[in-house]
């Protein structure tokens, strides 16, 4: 490989792996001078400049493996990076769960206050019909906006603490895993008397249970589950396409 | 006692290039010619390598660089700072601690095999 070209790979490595650009020049500018005074030094003991060149080149160490030694070191740095399956496998999972439950905790303290700010004077029983399609559209958030919100979320601390796209995507693998087998469920009542139901849900634990055998509820189920599945999925998809040009074009 | 030793093998390249740079500045060139001369090469290591280690290490404020021209070439010299020393002997201390284990261990070892 010749002298620029390894350069060039090298630095498409770091930049790809997520490292400041600021730190990937100081980098290369170390190495490419690292390599002249290598190859000043041959030359001086009698070895022809090509032969200088390449053993030089070849002194620095695989480049592949140099870049790997580089952003582990970087990724070493921080508190993240050093426990990377604590913030990509299992917080993703924990801090789901958490936002969720504390949504559907907080809907009918907001239900309330809405009702109590519109002017009701009838005392709350439960969330008013005309908030119901509300509801509904906040829990249809919560089953597929939250899941790629979170994990572009995961994917920026990922290329924050230099973790790499590996985890970002374990992230957003795990995110997308729960929503396939979890889901947050509200049953709005018709009358005003039942409070309602708000809770967490599990898509195919019981299949001993007659809803099996409603295919078209199943089948929508199955769709909505495989939905939630791809988002984070998608969402990490579009950053690491947006990552990778926008840095690659800045470089 | 220490039952833990977590820089085992990691910490022996901070400590060679500690202990080397504190005696005198030196560039990451120099650094390794200098480690090849008084390892008397019996250690290989791919040369690039010494520039995350030095980079870490400045990070954690133990060195500090600056960028100098001599003869014409810019070069980042690299320093020991005052918190590098402290780093420096603990360093040194363990090495000297798990190279004296190793030491008892082979030796240990030695006379239960002259022994067979």
């Amino acid at each position: 490989m010749s002298d620029s070209r390894a350069f060039d790979r090298l630095r498409h490595l770091l930049i790809h792996r997520g490292l400041p650009l600021g730190y990937v020049d100081r980098a290369i500018t170390e190495l490419s001078e690292h390599r002249e005074n290598g190859k000043h030094d041959a030359m001086a003991d009698g070895m022809d400049p090509n032969l200088a060149d390449q053993i030089s080149l070849e002194n620095l160490g695989d480049i592949d493996k140099l870049a790997a030694v580089i952003s582990e070191r970087m990724r070493r740095r921080t508190i993240l990076g050093r426990h990377p399956v604590l913030f990509f496998v299992i917080a993703p999972v924990v801090l789901l769960f958490l936002t969720g439950v504390l949504a559907i905790l907080a809907t009918p303290i907001i239900c309330n206050l809405i009702h109590t700010m519109s002017g009701g004077a009838v005392k709350y029983e439960g969330p008013p019909p005309y908030l119901y399609p509300h509801i509904r559209g906040f829990f249809h958030f919560l089953n597929f906006g939250l899941l790629p919100i979170l994990a572009l979320a995961m994917c920026l601390t990922a290329r924050k603490f230099f973790c790499g796209f590996r985890w970002a995507f374990c992230a957003s693998l795990i995110l997308g895993l729960a929503g396939y087998f979890f889901f947050y469920h509200v049953h709005i009542p018709p009358a005003w008397a039942d409070p309602g139901e708000f809770g967490i849900g599990y898509g195919f634990g019981n299949w001993l249970s007659p809803e099996i055998f409603h295919r078209r509820e199943c089948t929508l189920r199955f769709l909505a589950a495989v939905t939630r599945l791809l988002l984070p999925l998608a969402a990490f998809g579009l950053f690491y396409y947006l990552h990778s040009s926008r840095r690659l074009l800045k470089s | 006692m220490v039952k833990t030793n977590p820089n085992f093998m990691n910490g022996v390249p901070e400590l060679l290039v500690l202990r080397l740079l504190s005696e005198r500045e030196m560039y990451g060139y120099e650094l390794v010619k200098e480690i090849r001369a008084v390892t008397k090469e019996s250690l290989g290591f791919g040369e690039g390598c010494i520039y995350p280690i030095l980079h870490s290490l400045e990070e954690d404020g133990v060195l500090a660089s600056r960028r100098r021209q001599v003869n014409g070439r810019s070069r980042y010299y690299y320093r020991l700072t005052a918190a590098g020393a402290p780093r420096l002997e603990k360093l040194a201390a363990e090495w000297e601690r798990v190279r004296r284990g190793i030491v008892l261990a082979m030796g240990g070892m030695r006379e239960r095999f002259a022994g067979v």
